[in-house]
């Protein structure tokens, strides 16, 4: 026992608690009975094992239990992996899943048809037995309708249809049988009955007559054919007519009603000839035009050639003119006319120059008495009793200006300079009214213009205004019309200036012939290495025509080998060698308007032409007591 | 030859009086012809004047 205790200890002191707990039994088991029963020396250990076998039972028995949770307790079914599997595969809701379903019913499936709100709602006013309803009604039939009694009573009154005569006059009246009293075509019911007939109104006879559909169409055919025949008669008819009258047109734009030995045709080039212009001499006339074309001031470059061909090109004739840009103004024009003396330049179109803007826009109008301030688009007012006046002071002293002004004003207002009041074109007093325009020419006496009224109360409001300078000389010269390009001013002359120009060769008319302008000019020269042109100021753009003049034979030599110097003044070619003369012909490049054309022909129904001396000649017939006198006189 | 290139002729002879040596003689005859014409016109002109 005591060796027993002994190793009980020991296990006490190293082993752990399922050691004591096999101790604890081995006492129990040797010892049974209470802890009166073990002998006093073992007490101690007895009670030290018991402390331990409570802890340990304690122990074992914790780790064996799970905490408890108030309303659950132990199942006695098993939660296996597979239940737990499923349960994670369930809807969060299973009932409310549920409910979204419908019980199943034997004999009952998913329809393959959606039923639509719209069906449901032609249902609910369906009648309760659809068939039965049906019952009440009758099959519908094509052009029949129902008809009371009262009226199928009606028709027993009616004759029999059988061998029915009847007239168009009556038939509005449906319910007279004076509409079948009118006889005049037989219809029988077996005839209107027959496809494809078709009952018709003879306005001539008054009778109504049955005929085919087809006999219908075959007219109709043929009455498209006649409509047909008729429009390409018309059309022909017109064309035909159209003809005649651009004939008379012709006849008219040419009528010489005065029997004139020459005709004029005018227009920008080129200009056609009539019929009635003779194979003879002819002369032109070029007027002025001046633009703005693209931003660029520019003028009609009369220096070139004027051409006139026959009607299909042929016999060309031309005429060459060297002269200065012609000019217009809106109202005259400059001209080149054959005068007695050739050619010559009929100057009308004075040039000035304009100055820039003056304008200051803060303030157009500064000074000093009774006016209230006066900047353009405002309107100034006369203040004080007899009126008052406001100067532009940002002008020179006695320099001339030309004043463009849109203004509205009531009346009495002058524009003026202070003293002399030096005026061109432009009376003191303005003319009262709204957005008024003026244009006029003021020379400065004091170093500004003046707006003046003699009345007080009395109001205007310069709109716009446009002051620029313009030199003394062109002030005298400029008359009554003038127009601005760019920087410059055109005003008509007062007395027309005529100068000769450089011209050479020969214009003739032609029947049907044209007549124009272009920009080529005839040169000659003997080459020196190379060939330089005459008119530097119109250089080479093109060449036309090279031609070698030798031993009194011509040589037109290939312009395309021709070499053009860069600065389009001269140029060379392979076959020329120094000492050569050459004549030749070149296009130049230079901005020029289109400007009117005026070409005086004979008339050939009026006058007759001398085949040998060009010169024209008018035949009048007299008969004196039965002698026929005929004279020419040369026109 | 064509007027004009007479013409033309007798204008550079006017400004180059070496230009007429230079000419074949039957154009500088036509030339010279030219110019002489032209002179004697403006010299009625002035009569007239």
């Amino acid at each position: 026992m005591k060796i027993g205790a002994i190793g009980i200890r020991t296990k006490m002191i190293v082993g752990d608690a399922a050691t004591w707990y096999l101790v604890k039994k081995y006492v129990d088991r040797k010892v049974g009975g209470g802890i009166e029963d073990v002998p006093e020396e073992l007490k101690k250990y007895v009670r030290v094992l018991d402390s331990w076998v409570d802890v340990t039972e304690d122990l074992e028995s914790i780790s064996n239990k799970v905490d408890k949770v108030d309303g659950k307790g132990l199942s006695t079914e098993d939660y296996t992996t597979a239940e737990k599997s499923k349960v994670a595969n369930m809807p969060l809701n299973t009932n409310a899943e549920l409910g979204f379903k419908v019980d199943k019913v034997d004999g009952k499936g998913l329809s393959t048809e959606d039923y639509t709100t719209a069906e449901k709602s032609k249902v609910a006013n369906m009648p309760l037995n659809t068939n039965a309803e049906l019952g009440f009604k009758v099959d519908k039939v094509a052009g029949s309708s129902l008809v009371p009694d009262t009226e199928i009573d009606k028709l027993a009154e009616y004759p029999e249809f059988e061998n029915l005569e009847f007239s168009h006059a009556n038939l509005t009246d449906k319910n007279s049988e004076a509409a079948f009293q009118h006889v005049n075509t037989t219809v029988t019911k077996e005839t209107l009955d027959e496809a494809d007939k078709v009952a018709l109104y003879d306005s001539v006879t008054g009778k109504v007559v049955l005929t085919h559909k087809s006999n219908l169409e075959t007219d109709l055919t043929t009455v498209n054919q006649e409509i047909t025949n008729l429009q390409n008669e018309v059309s022909l008819l017109d064309a035909v007519q159209s003809a005649k009258i651009k004939d008379i047109e012709n006849v008219l734009s040419t009528a010489n009603l005065n029997q004139s030995a020459q005709l004029s045709v005018s227009g920008v080039s080129p200009i056609s000839l009539p019929k009635n212009a003779a194979n003879g001499g002819m002369s032109v006339k070029l007027e002025g035009l001046t633009e703005d074309v693209g931003g660029v001031i520019t003028h009609f470059e009369p220096t070139g050639r004027v051409r006139s061909v026959g009607k299909n090109g042929l016999n060309p004739t031309a005429l060459y003119l060297t002269a200065p840009e012609l000019r217009s103004n809106g109202l005259v024009k400059d001209e080149i006319r054959k005068g007695a003396n050739g050619y010559e330049l009929v100057k009308r179109v004075g040039v000035g120059t304009l100055g820039g803007e003056i304008i200051n826009q803060a303030n157009i109008l500064e000074g000093f008495v009774t006016l209230n301030a006066g900047i353009l688009g405002t309107t100034i007012t006369t203040t004080g009793p007899g009126g008052g006046r406001r100067k532009a002071p940002f002008l020179d002293t006695s320099k001339w200006y030309k004043i463009t002004l849109n203004y509205t004003a009531d009346a009495n207002w002058e524009i003026r300079a202070f003293a002399t009041q030096p005026l061109i074109g432009l009376a003191p007093g303005l003319t009262a009214g709204t957005n008024v325009n003026l244009v006029a020419f003021i020379q400065s006496s004091d170093g500004g213009i003046y707006f003046r009224n003699a009345y007080s109360g009395r109001v205007i409001t310069i709109n716009s205004m446009s002051i620029k300078e313009v030199s003394t000389q062109d002030v005298i010269a400029i008359g009554s019309t003038f127009s601005e390009f760019g920087s410059n001013i055109h005003y008509d002359l007062a007395t027309p200036t005529i100068a000769p120009i450089s011209y050479g060769g020969i214009l003739n008319s032609a029947e049907n012939g044209t007549v124009y302008h272009e920009p080529i000019i005839a040169d000659a020269g003997v080459y020196d290495t190379k060939m330089d042109i005459l008119l530097t100021d119109y250089p080479i753009a093109t060449i036309e025509e090279i031609i070698k003049h030798e031993n009194g034979v011509d040589t037109y030599l290939d312009v395309s080998t021709a070499v053009i110097a860069g600065d389009g003044l001269s140029f060379t070619h392979p076959d020329l060698a120094d000492g050569d003369l050459v004549l030749f012909t070149y296009a130049f490049d230079k901005e020029s308007t289109n400007g009117n054309i005026t070409a005086s022909f004979y008339d050939s129904n009026v006058v007759k032409i001398d085949t040998i001396t060009g010169k024209a000649y008018k035949i009048t017939d007299v008969v004196t007591n039965g002698v026929l006198t005929r004279t020419l006189t040369e026109v | 030859m064509n007027e004009i290139y007479i013409k033309i002729l007798a204008e550079r002879a006017e400004q180059d009086r070496t230009l007429l040596a230079k000419l074949p003689e039957e154009v500088r005859t036509e030339v010279e012809k030219y110019i002489e014409d032209v002179k004697q016109t403006d010299t009625d002109n002035e009569q007239i004047l």
